[in-house]
């Protein structure tokens, strides 16, 4: 509990610090906004041409999106900095860090805050009314509390596999180069249906990379297309595991980077 | 300073991608990456149906997998590199060196364009024409024109980035408009979605900007879609581009210089 009220004060602090740089901060929040406006007018730009998209129709294709946008905001808001720990590790900051004592990777999502996630979290949320007047979605309370399991669990998933390539950093020296891949699985390949994609890429995005879980699978169980869900049905309902047992692979992965840690030499 | 001190900074950008092999691979991978990305889903958008807009599959496929390694070459970001040494000081430095701060501007690009863009390029194309069915360009006269095309592209992509740079030294801070630039550029240049898939109006937009001649422009006259005398016209359309834009960086450079502040200077 003392943990949470110490890491609650510094999240604070850090937005705080934010909005001292009013226009700044804006500009950062739109940033958010307009950074995920540009593949939502990307897809819109292309279906208004095509119609639908290997069986799925424009509307539908609008909730996938919508579902990874939700699930992604989720991410920026309240864990964006894992984006840039290969950065400390590498300049050496990481020192600071063990010296404290509170939990080092508690410590570095809140070393800085990034308001963009609140643009995300704007959009996601019109987009999800929008998307609720395309489509006839029943909101049962079960259908609402497993909506709000899924943002979770895609939370966890990107969570998890920022923090995967970003703990390479205490071994390789281009780690954080290699968030561009992960960008690209989660900010590109996520926002369609898997089943567009070929035999390999289908396999990578459920079980390498399974950002599937942050769109697609759930998306089946909502729009009530589980009958065509790739592999199997159950994988609708799979992205809140999928979310932990990532996480605890990343975490455990991160921990043996801590272990191994030795200072930057300068 | 002589054309060869110019020469020495077009080279940097050629030794800065031999001290960083692996940030260069990477950089070719995740471009691969992104080619493939789209080559599935044009594939899945199109879903064997015929062509449109007179574009076939195979045509969009071509398109959209040069857009992906023209960006290499095309790219450019002079505007940062300015944002940076106007903030910290360094632009007086700069301003003292016995050359021209926008010439030497453009011969780190031109270098940056050729000597790490070009290879990098090359090597993506490679790849890609692995998993890529790759047409070649509709005629050899749009070959050669797509080229001279390029070469425009890279010319205005230069400005443009130069003119956003020089924005720094009123807002010392780019980031808010070099985002809303890049959005525009994105679109409007024709680079994510071809022109002729955008509704009239937008259409309309990016016929009075200069976005279009990063990527639809020369884009278009390879697969054929711009031909005959359209192709001149599109290479005048980019030329007037780049005076009109080289004038404007001009006069704000006048105005720029007398603007400088130094921060804690």
């Amino acid at each position: 509990m003392y943990r949470l009220r110490v890491l609650g004060l510094v999240m604070l602090a850090g937005i705080k610090s934010r909005m001292e740089y009013r226009l700044d901060f804006i500009l950062r929040v739109t940033m958010g906004l307009i950074w995920n406006l540009a593949s939502l007018v990307f897809i819109w730009a292309v279906l208004a041409r095509f119609k639908a998209m290997a069986g799925w129709s424009q509307e539908e294709v609008f909730f996938i999106y919508t579902l990874r946008l939700l699930a992604h905001s989720c991410y920026t808001l309240l864990f964006h900095n894992v984006q840039i720990v290969s950065r400390y590790v590498r300049w050496g900051d990481f020192d600071r860090v063990l010296l404290r004592p509170l939990n080092p990777l508690l410590q570095l999502i809140t070393w800085e805050y990034d308001p963009a996630g609140i643009g995300d979290l704007g959009l996601g949320l019109i987009c999800f009314a929008v998307a609720n007047r395309l489509l006839e979605i029943r909101w049962t309370p079960p259908a609402l509390a497993f909506l709000v399991l899924v943002m979770i669990g895609g939370c966890l998933i990107e969570l998890a596999l920022f923090l995967l390539v970003n703990t390479l950093a205490f071994w390789i020296t281009e780690a954080g180069r290699l968030t561009h891949f992960i960008m690209t699985f989660s900010d590109n390949f996520a926002l369609y249906p898997l089943d567009i994609y070929n035999a390999l890429l289908q396999f990578v995005l459920t079980f390498l990379v399974p950002v599937g879980f942050m769109s697609y699978y759930p998306a089946t169980a909502f729009l009530d297309r589980t009958g065509e869900t790739l592999f199997t049905p159950a994988f609708a309902y799979l992205t809140p595991l999928v979310g932990l047992v990532l996480f605890a692979i990343a975490y455990s992965f991160w921990r043996m980077g801590v272990n191994r840690y030795q200072s930057t030499g300068s | 300073m002589t054309f060869r001190g110019y020469l020495k900074l077009a080279q940097v950008p050629f030794q800065m991608m031999l001290a960083y092999r692996t940030a260069t691979l990477i950089w070719c991978l995740w471009g691969l990456l992104r080619i493939y990305l789209m080559r599935v889903f044009w594939t899945a958008v199109y879903g064997g149906g015929g062509a449109v807009e007179g574009i076939t599959l195979p045509m969009m496929i071509t398109y959209a997998t040069l857009a992906g390694v023209q960006g290499f070459v095309t790219h450019c970001d002079v505007h940062w590199f300015v944002q940076h040494r106007v903030r910290d000081g360094g632009i007086v430095i700069d301003l003292l060196r016995p050359y021209g701060f926008l010439r030497s501007l453009f011969a780190w690009s031109v270098g940056d364009s050729l000597l790490w863009g070009g290879p990098m390029a090359g090597f993506t194309l490679a790849v890609s024409l692995l998993f890529v069915d790759l047409q070649p360009p509709a005629s050899p006269v749009a070959g050669l024109a797509y080229l001279a095309s390029l070469v425009l592209a890279l010319g205005v992509n230069f400005l443009i980035s130069t003119l956003v740079g020089l924005v720094a030294f009123w807002t010392l801070e780019l980031f808010g408009f070099n985002v809303i630039v890049r959005f525009l550029s994105e679109f409007l240049s024709g680079g994510l979605v071809p022109l002729w898939f955008l509704p009239p109006w937008a259409r309309w937009i990016a016929e009075l900007l200069p976005f279009q001649s990063l990527a639809h422009l020369p884009l278009s006259i390879y697969v054929g879609k711009i031909e005959g005398a359209a192709i001149s016209v599109a290479l005048l359309k980019q030329a007037a581009w780049i005076a009109v834009l080289s004038a404007l960086a001009w006069l704000i450079w006048k105005a720029a210089e007398r603007k400088i502040i130094v921060q804690g200077g």
